[in-house]
């Protein structure tokens, strides 16, 4: 999943030349029919919010040792997750984790929107020598997988939450960039955009108003599926230490910790683990199910 | 508009060459070959030709739209006293739209399908004019009902795709004419359309010329079209323009032989019934190797010696400004076929 971009890539791609639906409340209405986009919705919504109102659904504080005594004790009606290595309640850990997580994907993800859609963009828009060495560039980058280049920028920045939240940021750059470009050059060529620069459009408005919203549905699609690569990679840093520092709960360090004691006591790994499972797997079914949702708007006309 | 000079020509085109780069040298083609014409205020100027001779290509050189492989090489492009060519591209980009409109050939394609008809129409207005959106929207309106679109508001909030192809035609030459420009630059624009729509097209366009005080250059393949609209045509053979004059000379007096040949080819509603037309004998040419002199020579009837070897001059044939590239021109002919 983690590296089948140019699989995600095929399949965004056939947006191409397909505008977001003209009428909104179609759209909309397809879906809420669509059984892939309601699940991953669902799913999402409920982690969400889980995640916000942590300290509320539970009475149990993410911090509080309960007894170390009754370290690694098993799911209980009063812990339903269980407690950890030192005997905090796993429930209360869990979803409180998931701010960290969360919360720096989509920093890492907006990293990546921004900088990933505007070189895309211009590079797409004005051929010549810099756009062509910008995308040897990303295409270089972009062969190397993307933990490495992850451990290799985190590297570089030093650890600790917010570089490493730049560093997955600046993983997805060159693939969404290169998405971006490619959407855009086919684009660029139509007749509407030689059209709009025909009347004297500035370069700057056709970017932002012609090629922009008539490639948003592939982008969105595309964005979507990369989401959930953020998640799996910035759980992965945590895994290795790079990000969070113990006692800070997160996803990855959770799993970490809990993997050392999976002989005797499964809990500890497996639910941070079914988190970041649940939330992966909701947005790649937001992703398909958009795809399908946002073609299939295509095809009726 | 009211200060252009009518006598002095709005769009002057000298030695206008453009060039499509291939991957090596011997795929370099010449799309255009330094062809020369005037577009005064008021005339609709026809340029006619087949496929490929470079027709579009010189409308989209003259304004800066040539994208990819094709550049201009060599000529100048004087509109209203300012050389285009050499303008920077925000200058040209304030002329573009503003000056110069241009409408397409395929109306469906030429319009954006994410954004409705009336949040391209006051596009140009708010970028040329400074007018506010409201503004903007009530002037689209206005244009939009006086080329012929019934329910203006309503075609203001549709999508490219909820209308029909006259329509579009319609939006887009609102849209292309909506900032009163001096000249409208027309790409086949009634090639996509049935003959009904086509019909009233060409009429729109004749009464906005009227009213607008615009020259048009309308480019087509169509001679019923040129006759039908043009006052003025040029002929373009394989990047060259062969002959050009007022529109009622090059159909009564034809020069040119390719010129003929194309008269002949086009049924008429006087010709005898079961009649045959007559082709244009061989094949267009084939741009990468064009033949030596006059490119018209492998198909031409009347060839003689010089017409491999030489490219002929341009020879005016009188004083309204009938001129034709030809060796074996003569005027005496001319008179006899009249």
């Amino acid at each position: 999943m983690l590296f089948a971009n140019k699989k995600k890539a095929a399949g965004a791609a056939q947006l191409i030349n397909r505008p977001l639906d003209d009428k909104p409340e179609t759209a909309l209405h397809r879906m809420l029919r669509s059984g892939s986009v309601m699940f991953g919705l669902i799913t999402m919504a409920f982690i969400l919010f889980l995640t916000i109102f942590s300290q509320k659904v539970t009475k149990w504080s993410y911090l509080d040792v309960i007894s170390v005594l009754r370290k690694y004790e098993k799911p209980s009606w009063e812990h339903i997750f269980g407690l950890d290595e030192i005997g905090r309640d796993l429930f209360s850990r869990t979803t409180f984790a998931g701010r960290l997580t969360l919360s720096m994907s989509a920093a890492s993800m907006l990293i990546a929107i921004v900088f990933g859609c505007s070189i895309g963009l211009v590079s797409g828009y004005f051929p010549g020598v810099v756009s062509s060495a910008v995308m040897r560039l990303m295409d270089v980058l972009s062969t190397i997988p993307s933990v490495l280049l992850t451990i290799m920028f985190a590297a570089a920045l030093g650890p600790g939450v917010s570089c490493v939240t730049i560093a997955v940021g600046i993983t997805m750059i060159p693939t969404l960039s290169r998405f971006v470009h490619t959407l855009t050059v086919e684009i660029r060529e139509s007749e509407y955009v030689v059209a709009a620069r025909a009347l004297g459009l500035k370069s700057g408005q056709i970017i932002m108003k012609h090629i922009l919203r008539n490639i948003a549905a592939p982008i969105l699609v595309y964005v979507t599926s990369m989401a959930a690569d953020c998640i799996l990679i910035c759980s992965m840093m945590g895994y290795m230490g790079l990000a969070a520092k113990v006692p800070t709960p997160e996803w990855g360090l959770m799993i970490h910790a809990g993997y050392g004691a999976i002989r005797h006591s499964w809990h500890a790994c497996v639910f941070p683990s079914m988190m970041v499972l649940l939330m992966v797997l909701s947005l790649n079914f937001l992703g398909d199910g958009l795809r399908d949702v946002l073609k299939r708007g295509q095809e009726d006309r | 508009m009211e200060n252009v000079n009518p006598s002095s020509p709005l769009l002057s085109v000298r030695g206008l060459t453009v060039t499509y780069k291939g991957v090596t040298a011997s795929d370099t083609v010449r799309a255009v070959d330094s062809i020369d014409y005037d577009v005064y205020p008021g005339q609709i100027m026809g340029i006619v030709g087949e496929s490929g001779c470079g027709k579009s290509t010189q409308a989209y050189a003259l304004i800066g739209l040539l994208g990819g492989a094709a550049s201009v090489n060599k000529g100048s492009v004087k509109f209203d006293g300012h050389e285009l060519l050499s303008m920077s591209r925000p200058e040209l980009e304030d002329i573009r739209g503003a000056r110069i409109g241009m409408i397409f050939q395929d109306p469906m394609s030429s319009l954006n399908p994410a954004m409705t008809v009336g949040d391209q129409l006051i596009e140009p207005l708010m970028r040329h004019k400074g007018f506010t959106r409201s503004d903007a929207a009530d002037a689209a309106v206005q244009m939009l009902t006086r080329v012929g679109i019934a329910d203006a508001s309503r075609c203001m909030r549709r999508y490219p795709h909820e209308l029909s192809g006259g329509m579009l035609q319609r939006a887009m030459i609102s849209m292309a004419v909506l900032c009163k420009p001096d000249l409208l630059i027309a790409d086949e624009p009634t090639t996509a359309l049935d003959v009904t729509a086509q019909a009233g097209i060409l009429e729109l366009l004749k009464e906005l010329k009227e009213e607008l005080g615009l020259a048009i250059i309308f480019i087509t393949h169509n001679f019923g079209v040129v006759a039908e609209i043009c006052t003025h045509v040029s002929v373009m053979y394989a990047g060259r323009i062969v002959e050009k004059g007022p529109a009622h000379d090059i159909f009564h007096s034809p020069a040119h032989q390719y010129t003929r040949a194309m008269l002949h080819a086009i049924p008429r509603i006087d010709s005898v019934k079961g009649a045959r037309l007559e082709p244009v004998p061989g094949a267009p040419i084939n741009p990468r190797h064009p033949p030596e002199g006059c490119s018209f020579h492998p198909r031409c009837p009347v060839c003689v010696d010089n017409c491999s070897k030489l490219r002929p001059e341009e020879r005016v044939i009188d004083g309204s400004g009938h001129s034709v590239c030809c060796w074996n021109y003569n005027v005496k002919e001319v008179s006899e076929n009249a």
